[in-house]
């Protein structure tokens, strides 16, 4: 994530287009990205805190990811390679026409491969391939308050939060006990963020909230319509909260992803036809293909080898 | 109510909203195990006066004491005075003063979810209207670190039954109970961490009058089972009767009588006193 | 002689009615005698003459003006007519016990309920202090179908009783009794004088207004005779 400075040199690579003549380098002006950048550099100093920020209007409507919008925008730089996934795939209307506004606006690589991005940013997942330390994972957050749920009023969440008066994220889950028998937040799953603050993960899957954990990206939320920052800084302690007779857990299927056979990533289930017809599909399309690959890969040599033994 | 140290003491307390006097220079001191009804009418300064003694408000001038048996807030705050005081570890329980008008938010706040209670007059003041009445009683204990649901839930049933509030309720939110029904579980939500001093602020305010007299009498066996002390703030003669030990009348900021409750109502000497007591209906 | 347990010196009385131009009603005018341990003291004089007010002077119930009331208990000697209110009431949960012409309780709690409250506010196993009530209750002839029921709704005589039973039924050093018999019948008013005989056989120290003389010769030791001029003279019954 090299700063930009000189704004219209074109791009190195071969494949990276010329940016939009007219428009800023990644659209927003240099000094909102300043802002935005010192904000975060505050929320990384307090892990799981809600930094207030300036948001600015995106030539998009709220909703659509605004707040990851800037959070890349003031990060992003001409060597980096980004990915852009919307419920884990590089191909639906959000993530598609956000990495082409980045590309358009930048010039930049873009990449569908996780482990080619050097920034990602998502819409309710995180991939199923482990991130590393160069790489950086920007949420798009549409509710940063976790406590909202209970607490209405602003000025009394963030005291409960300077306090750590967490009772009342608590009776949530009481509440989602009494009502269901288990926990049955399925999504946006509260954490404590090392020790300290309660958080939301933005409306990932709580299969997804154990790669939070000392994972070795930083991890950036942006909220656009709250205006809001957050940060999970590299290996730092996420819990997901839970009682001690209703451990936390994730959720499991039955069967594997129809296409690739894993057993171990989230599952989509798409429903294919008037009568009920179903199949269960990896969610994150790009590990859903390396998988594939291998696996052909595998039967291939299988195959030959047996046709080999055959002789 | 044995104990010779008073649990609260005020001293001095004025609150002045401007030119307009809210309190004017009143002390008490409340021991364990007491109840202290202040009457008077509106505006007489009666809830300005428990607002000051339950720390919700910050008096002009004076002073409120709360001696607590939460050693780790009084100690943090009163370092200094432990130095002089080697090994007092004689009385564990025994701890020190807080001046509640000096401690922090954090501390204040965490002092009313422990050893102290608050029972609002409108009991959606004082409870979570769109969560389970089980979770309402949890609250304070999930606060307190409590994070297993199966005791969570039987202490929930049994302040319910505590309270006279039929089990099955447990998982209905207060707001489609009764308003006799939702003070009971405001009641239970306070007591559920055993606190040392309730306050209440015309708990019986708005009900039906024979809702009221079963409220009165829970109230009172609780407060003797549990050995509360309660400062209740009430207009109604008849309540402060059934309920208090010492009754204090307010009347324009001042406290113009003050004594046992049966003396004060009996023999009135004030004549503010005096038309208060000839003003109620004989029934 | 036994001990002295009631002292009341130029005990006086006076109610200022700021409510009808000050008028000022002396109502007790220097009160004295004193009261030993077994002795039952009835208070003698016509009616408006301030026996009642004397009464609840005694339980700290009306403020004396001016003089002392020196009740001696095993917490020592105390003047109730200067204690301070927790004095006061922690005499009346340890030492002095009042039976009024009226029975003033919480609406809707239980007859039961009503008498054993004295004795659960004392710190007394709720089993022992049911037994004791239920034991009381039956010896002055409450039917028990209605033991558990309030006594709003009651005659005056068993309304009487359910007061009765709640004044006796913790023994204490000092008895004040207002009227005890005033409602009941020839049945129970023998219970009652029993009950009194009973007390005083254990020491007890009582004090009490009788407008019905043949129980006030059956239990007297001696009056205490107040009339209209407001001074008291102790005589033997």
């Amino acid at each position: 994530m090299k700063l930009q400075q000189d704004l219209h040199t074109p791009g190195e690579h071969a494949d990276q287009e010329a940016p939009l003549a007219g428009y800023n380098f990644a659209y927003l002006d240099e000094s909102s990205k300043r802002m935005i950048r010192r904000g975060l550099l505050k929320a990384v100093a307090i892990p799981g805190y809600q930094v207030p920020f300036a948001g600015r209007e995106m030539p998009m409507p709220c909703g659509w990811g605004t707040g990851g919008i800037q959070v890349t925008a003031s990060l992003i730089g001409k060597e980096d390679v980004l990915k852009v996934i919307d419920q884990g795939s590089d191909d639906t209307t959000n993530a598609v026409s956000i990495r082409s506004f980045f590309k358009r606006t930048t010039g930049v690589a873009t990449t569908t491969h996780t482990k080619e991005a050097t920034l990602t940013q998502t819409r309710h997942r995180i991939p199923e391939e482990p991130l590393r330390e160069d790489q950086l994972l920007v949420y798009q957050a549409p509710l940063p308050e976790p406590l909202r749920w209970l607490e209405p009023s602003e000025q009394e969440t963030r005291v409960l939060h300077a306090l750590e008066e967490y009772g009342i994220m608590n009776v949530k889950i009481y509440e989602n006990i009494m009502r269901h028998g288990t926990i049955a937040m399925s999504f946006d799953y509260p954490v404590r963020v090392a020790g300290r603050y309660i958080t939301s993960p933005s409306p990932i899957p709580r299969f997804d909230n154990p790669k939070m954990n000392q994972c070795p990206a930083l991890q950036l939320f942006g909220a656009g319509r709250e205006k809001r920052l957050y940060a999970i800084p590299p290996y730092t302690e996420v819990k997901s909260l839970d009682f001690e007779d209703y451990p936390f857990t994730v959720q499991h299927w039955d069967e594997p992803c129809a296409i690739c056979g894993s057993r171990t990533s989230y599952l989509d289930e798409v429903v294919l036809d008037d009568e009920g017809t179903r199949m269960f599909v990896c969610s994150d399309s790009d590990a859903c293909q390396a998988t594939l690959a291998k696996k052909l890969a595998r039967e291939a040599a299988g195959k030959d080898t047996s046709e080999a033994s055959d002789e | 109510m044995n104990s010779s140290i008073p649990l609260l003491s005020a001293r001095s307390l004025t609150k002045l909203y401007g030119e307009h006097v809210g309190c004017q220079n009143i002390s008490l001191d409340l021991w364990p195990g007491e109840v202290l009804g202040i009457v008077g009418e509106s505006g007489s300064g009666k809830s300005t006066l428990l607002n000051m003694l339950s720390g919700r408000l910050a008096p002009t001038s004076g002073q409120v004491v709360y001696r607590s048996t939460d050693c780790a807030l009084s100690r943090e705050r009163h370092a200094t005075t432990t130095q002089d005081a080697p090994n007092d570890n004689t009385n564990a329980t025994q701890c020190r003063e807080i001046d509640l008008h000096a401690l922090s938010e954090g501390e204040r706040r965490r002092l009313l979810r422990t050893e102290l209670g608050y029972v609002h007059q409108n009991p959606r003041d004082g409870l979570r209207m769109r969560v389970s009445a089980g979770a309402n009683i949890g609250e304070r204990l999930m606060a307190r670190g409590e994070r297993h649901y199966g005791r969570l839930r039987a202490t929930a049933l049994e302040w319910l039954d505590r309270v006279e509030l039929p089990r099955e309720r447990v998982d209905d939110a207060p707001a489609s109970y009764s308003g006799g029904m939702q003070q009971r579980l405001q009641i239970a939500r306070n007591l559920v961490t055993s606190p040392r001093l309730v306050f209440m602020d015309e708990p019986t305010g708005g009900l039906d009058v024979s809702v009221q007299a079963r409220l009165l009498d829970l109230i009172h066996r609780l407060v003797r089972d549990m050995d509360l002390a309660v400062i209740l703030v009430t207009h109604d003669l008849a309540v402060a009767r059934l309920l208090s030990h010492r009754l204090m009348v307010m009347y324009h900021g001042h406290v113009v009588e003050q004594g046992l409750t049966d003396q004060v109502l009996d023999d009135p000497h004030h004549a503010y006193t005096q038309l208060l007591v000839s003003s109620i209906l004989q029934g | 002689m036994s001990r002295t347990v009631i002292e009341v010196r130029d005990l006086c009385k006076h109610f200022v009615l700021h409510q009808q131009g000050g008028t000022r009603i002396d109502a007790l005018d220097s009160i004295n005698f004193t009261v030993r341990a077994g002795e039952c003291v009835a208070l003698y004089g016509p009616s408006g003459a301030g026996k009642s007010t004397l009464l609840k002077a005694l339980y700290g119930n009306y403020l004396p003006t001016s003089g002392k009331i020196i009740v001696h208990c095993p917490q020592g000697a105390v003047d109730i007519a200067s204690a301070d209110p927790r004095t006061v009431s922690m005499l009346r949960r340890t030492c002095i016990s009042y039976v009024s012409q009226f029975l003033r309780v919480i609406p809707r709690v239980s007859t039961m309920d009503i008498v054993a409250e004295p004795l659960l506010s004392a710190g007394v196993r709720a089993k022992t202090a049911y037994e004791r009530a239920s034991a009381l209750l039956a010896r002055l002839n409450l039917p028990p179908r209605l033991w558990n029921l309030a006594p709003a709704t009651f005659s005056g005589g068993e309304q009487q009783r359910v007061n009765i039973a709640r004044g006796f039924i913790r023994p204490t050093p000092i008895l004040l009794l207002d009227e005890p018999t005033a409602s009941l019948d020839a049945m129970n008013r023998k219970v009652v004088v029993e009950l009194i005989r009973e007390a005083c056989a254990n020491g007890c120290a009582v004090v009490g207004i009788f407008h019905d003389d043949d129980t006030r010769e059956k239990v007297a030791t001696s009056l205490v005779h107040i009339n209209e001029r407001h001074d008291a003279e102790l005589k033997s019954a």
